[in-house]
């Protein structure tokens, strides 16, 4: 009865909430990624605020300067300012990061619960599902791009796609776990729909493993998306995009090595900080971690 | 029994049921045939795995769904027969006008709602009405099945209540809408005793002030005696003795039926060991041939291992599924 009583007296939002943001501040390394990932996304939001310099004006008289007082980052072979490129690079790759996983995301949970639900369509949406998974996403890239022309939606039309198997298994093996359960049935019994007992109970209940899991998946899709665009399926050229930038500063490896290595560390940071917020995400939201 | 004939709100003909497994399609229940009249209680009793849970899910069409089929039989609810339902009027028909309580009330609630969302998202289903209103009536809901503090309650997530409130809460959210039946699986289980008397009573109330039918499944022949109008027991997916509880009770006529009333302890005579009835429910995918109860019944004979007995008439509405019937 104690138990109860210390139950009732503290509601369950003032119990797990901060038991999760206790757990994030515990695990240090996560918590200084996680400002490092807030101080590098408003970056990219106020780019225009932090530089000076237009990413986009050449100056040939300043080609390929290192890095130094005036061009922090140095400049690349046109001699645009290389700090205002990847803090727009950043921008673009992170903005068609997310829009793709959102996109993939909602298409891949909402074919993976329909499968463990509706027991008729799971062979036919899993194994098509296979289908899309046996092609290399950088091919499928390739192929998008042949048929839509290169450009940034290519590149998040290819992400997207890539992305809506993975996650439409993960959903789908969260949620056969919940239909299985005795309060899926109980629901039935009280005459509720399809809809609600879909949106309600099974979609609720595997939201934290399918949430953790795309967390997981965004280190990758940025990666993937700056492949894409070093192959140059990406924004054509004079745009700023992390991975055109590698591949034009690739060229001048030897002369003025900062010009390629400048975004390769951009992206190297990115998908670090993200790949160890979302085993953060994992051990903070997994119940069978805690201890 | 008259009021029953006169006004049967359930009436279940011949019902068969099947199950696809990986060795094939396994019949749970066959021709099972019984019927509850309006303010009556039917118990159905029988081992583990003998088809009492098949039968309500069978009812309320809740077989697991590729897997379940029922093969034949009718289910007659209010001379409308729920086999031949739409999956949209049928449920219609789950939560207003059947509802059903399963016996595992640890899983039977959303974890991730408060139980006061859901007793309303229940009640919404089936009925127009404002928030407050239901907000009101699940309150009345969590009072009646005597939940304390029904108040704060309402706002706890299903975790924060022990088992028993846990079932309680299950109970008050099948009665939300005053069901004209209401089957309940083991309901009380997981309740101990002076809360499982307060259900039984709740239970007892609403069958008489509304009317309410009661299907309750149970081991318990203690609750049996207590609650049942009609008794029916199950063996192997069949009903081998099916009457009213005073004759059930006071002359089993099938060798199961008393071996099972035998094997309830008495506190006036104390015995070394209980008795019990031998062996296991033989498995449904081999049936033993002829009666499915031979192999372990003490009077068997070489018919019973050929043919099998079907329910007849011992002495007035008790019937029996055995070829020795009547047995005095």
């Amino acid at each position: 009865m104690t138990q109860q009583s210390v139950a009732v007296a503290a509601p369950r939002s003032a119990r797990t909430t901060p038991r999760a943001l206790q757990r994030l501040l515990k695990d240090k390394i996560a918590l200084v990624m996680l400002i490092l990932l807030v101080l590098i996304i408003l970056g990219a939001i106020f780019a225009p605020l932090l530089t000076s310099f237009d990413p986009y004006r050449t100056s040939l008289r300043n080609r390929n300067v290192p890095p130094g007082a005036l061009h922090l980052f140095g400049t690349d072979e046109q001699g645009r300012d290389l700090l205002a490129r990847v803090l727009f690079g950043i921008r673009l790759t992170l903005a068609s990061g997310f829009i793709s996983l959102f996109l993939g995301g909602i298409v891949g949970t909402a074919i993976g619960v329909c499968a463990a639900y509706y027991k008729r369509a799971d062979n036919i949406l899993m194994r098509a599902m296979d289908t899309v998974l046996s092609f290399p996403a950088i091919l499928l890239g390739l192929a998008i791009a042949g048929i839509s022309g290169p450009g940034t939606w290519s590149v998040i039309l290819a992400l997207a796609i890539s992305t809506v198997p993975p996650i439409a298994r993960v959903a789908r093996s969260s949620a056969l776990s919940v239909v299985n359960q005795d309060y899926l049935v109980a629901a039935r019994a009280l005459g509720l729909g399809d809809p609600t007992i879909l949106r309600r109970y099974v979609l609720r209940n595997c939201a934290p493993s399918i949430l953790v899991y795309v967390t997981l998946r965004f280190g990758q899709v940025i990666l993937l998306g700056a492949s894409l665009s070093f192959l140059g399926l990406g924004a054509p050229p004079p745009a700023a995009e992390l991975g055109t930038m590698v591949s034009q500063g690739r060229a001048l490896l030897f002369t003025a090595p900062h010009v390629a290595l400048v975004p390769c560390f951009a992206i190297f940071i990115i998908v670090l900080i993200l790949n160890v917020l979302g085993d953060a995400a994992r051990d903070i939201f997994d119940p069978k971690i805690q201890q | 029994m008259t009021q029953a004939e006169a006004n049967p709100l359930l009436r279940v003909t011949r019902l068969r049921t099947s199950i696809a497994t990986d060795m094939g399609r396994m019949v749970v229940i066959s021709d099972v045939s019984f019927e509850v009249g309006a303010g009556r209680t039917l118990c159905i009793v029988g081992e583990s795995g003998c088809g009492k849970s098949i039968t309500s899910l069978s009812i309320m069409r809740l077989l697991p769904k590729p897997q379940g089929r029922i093969e034949a039989g009718h289910v007659s609810f209010l001379g409308r027969d729920l086999t031949a339902l739409s999956e949209r009027e049928m449920r219609q028909v789950r939560g207003r006008d059947i509802s059903i309580v399963f016996q595992e009330p640890m899983t039977a609630l959303n974890p991730v709602f408060t139980i006061g969302s859901q007793l309303t998202e229940a009640l919404l289903a089936h009925e127009r009405c404002g928030t407050a209103q239901a907000r009101a009536r699940a309150l009345g809901a969590l009072r009646e099945v005597g939940i304390p503090d029904p108040e704060s309650r309402l706002d706890a997530y299903p975790h924060q209540l022990s088992g028993g409130q846990r079932q309680r809460v299950v109970i008050a959210m099948a009665l939300l809408c005053r069901p004209k039946l209401l089957i309940a699986d083991e309901p009380t289980t997981a309740l101990d005793v002076t809360v499982q008397a307060q259900i039984l009573e709740l239970f007892r109330q609403l069958r008489n002030s509304h009317g309410m039918g009661l299907i309750l499944i149970t081991h318990d022949l203690g609750v049996v005696a207590e609650m049942a109008d009609d008794v029916i027991v199950m063996y192997a997916g069949r009903v081998v003795e099916a009457g009213p509880v005073a004759s059930i009770f006071n002359r089993p006529q099938h060798p199961y039926t008393i071996g099972l009333l035998g094997s309830l302890p008495k506190v006036s005579e104390r015995q070394g060991r209980l008795p019990i009835v031998p062996g296991t429910v033989p498995n449904l995918m081999a049936l033993p041939e002829g009666c499915g109860f031979h192999p372990r019944c003490p009077l068997a004979q070489r018919r019973c291992a050929v043919d099998l007995p079907l329910l007849n008439a011992v002495h007035g509405d008790h019937r029996a599924a055995c070829w020795l019937a009547p047995l005095d």
